[in-house]
């Protein structure tokens, strides 16, 4: 399993990779959607699932999601939304958009684990 | 925009944060009472803050010991504190300010207080102090998780 976090944060990526290594997955990373889609190009055949922040300098992870879902070539990759961008609306535009899942930060690892289970049709813990 | 509004906004933040720690962290944060704005200390301190867009800007910022960040940090992500670089301090500490304010921001959303998001940075240093101009609508709230201290500020600018 291989999982893309991106996430201009690098200790939310620290965090998400301790919980793709408990999956025994790998764990791919952008610090901004630019970075991102740029992996992607390369990466895209061997990516599982998608792991997307909001607000990220450059291009958010909105316009990124837009992105992926308007590429044959990525649209097929599950996204979860992982932010601070906790209003309805939001999470609403997102799934609209494409994301199988929206986790809002702060969240457990368990959560995590559980979210990213699901998001790759694994079932919860 | 009243003291009282304030007081209760920073209450808000205060909760906001002691749900992130608990959360993702496994630390239960209390209250105790701010008194020093502008308290200062010899150990190296990083503090993450903010700039929050409404009807009214407004600055936020959440200051600990250097030793204090690592301990949060190593919590958070599993990795042991000396294995931590600075860097990772710096960023941790300003996700956590960025974390925080996203839970209030939504709380606020429908209300006359509601604020947009910035990008969080952080500072770092020794003996440094935050000083504004008189006058200005600020408040301050001191937390303690065990022996580790936090304060965080607000101040409308």
């Amino acid at each position: 399993m291989r999982v893309l976090s991106v996430d201009d944060s690098s200790m939310v990526r620290k965090i998400i990779k301790g919980a793709v290594e408990v999956l025994d997955g790998e764990l791919l990373e952008a610090s901004d959607g630019i970075e991102a889609l740029e992996l992607l190009e390369e990466e895209y055949k061997s990516v599982d699932l998608i792991l997307l922040d909001w607000n990220m300098p450059r291009l958010d992870g909105m316009e990124v999601l837009k992105r992926l879902k308007g590429d044959r070539r990525f649209r097929s990759i599950p996204v979860m939304m992982v932010t601070t961008e906790s209003e309805r609306e939001n999470i609403v535009r997102a799934i609209q958009h494409g994301a199988v899942h929206y986790l809002v930060k702060p969240f457990t690892i368990e959560e995590l684990i559980k979210r990213i289970m699901e998001s790759l049709g694994k079932g919860g813990l | 925009m009243t003291d009282m509004d304030i007081e209760k906004i920073a209450d808000f933040f205060t909760e906001s944060l002691r749900q992130v720690l608990s959360t993702m962290a496994g630390f239960e944060i209390s209250h105790v009472a701010c008194d020093q704005l502008n308290a200062s200390t010899d150990n190296p301190i990083i503090m993450g803050a903010m700039v929050l867009h409404g009807k009214k800007d407004a600055i936020i910022s959440l200051s600990m010991e250097k030793d204090t960040a690592a301990m949060i940090i190593a919590y958070m992500t599993g990795i042991l504190p000396r294995e931590l670089k600075e860097q990772d301090l710096f960023d941790g500490v300003a996700e956590l300010v960025n974390i925080m304010a996203g839970e209030v921001k939504a709380r606020l959303s429908n209300t006359p207080h509601h604020f947009l998001l910035t990008s969080p940075f952080s500072l770092g240093g020794t003996n440094f102090k935050m000083v504004q101009k008189k006058n200005l609508l600020e408040t301050c709230r001191h937390l303690k998780a065990g022996e580790m201290d936090i304060t965080f500020r607000i101040a409308y600018i």
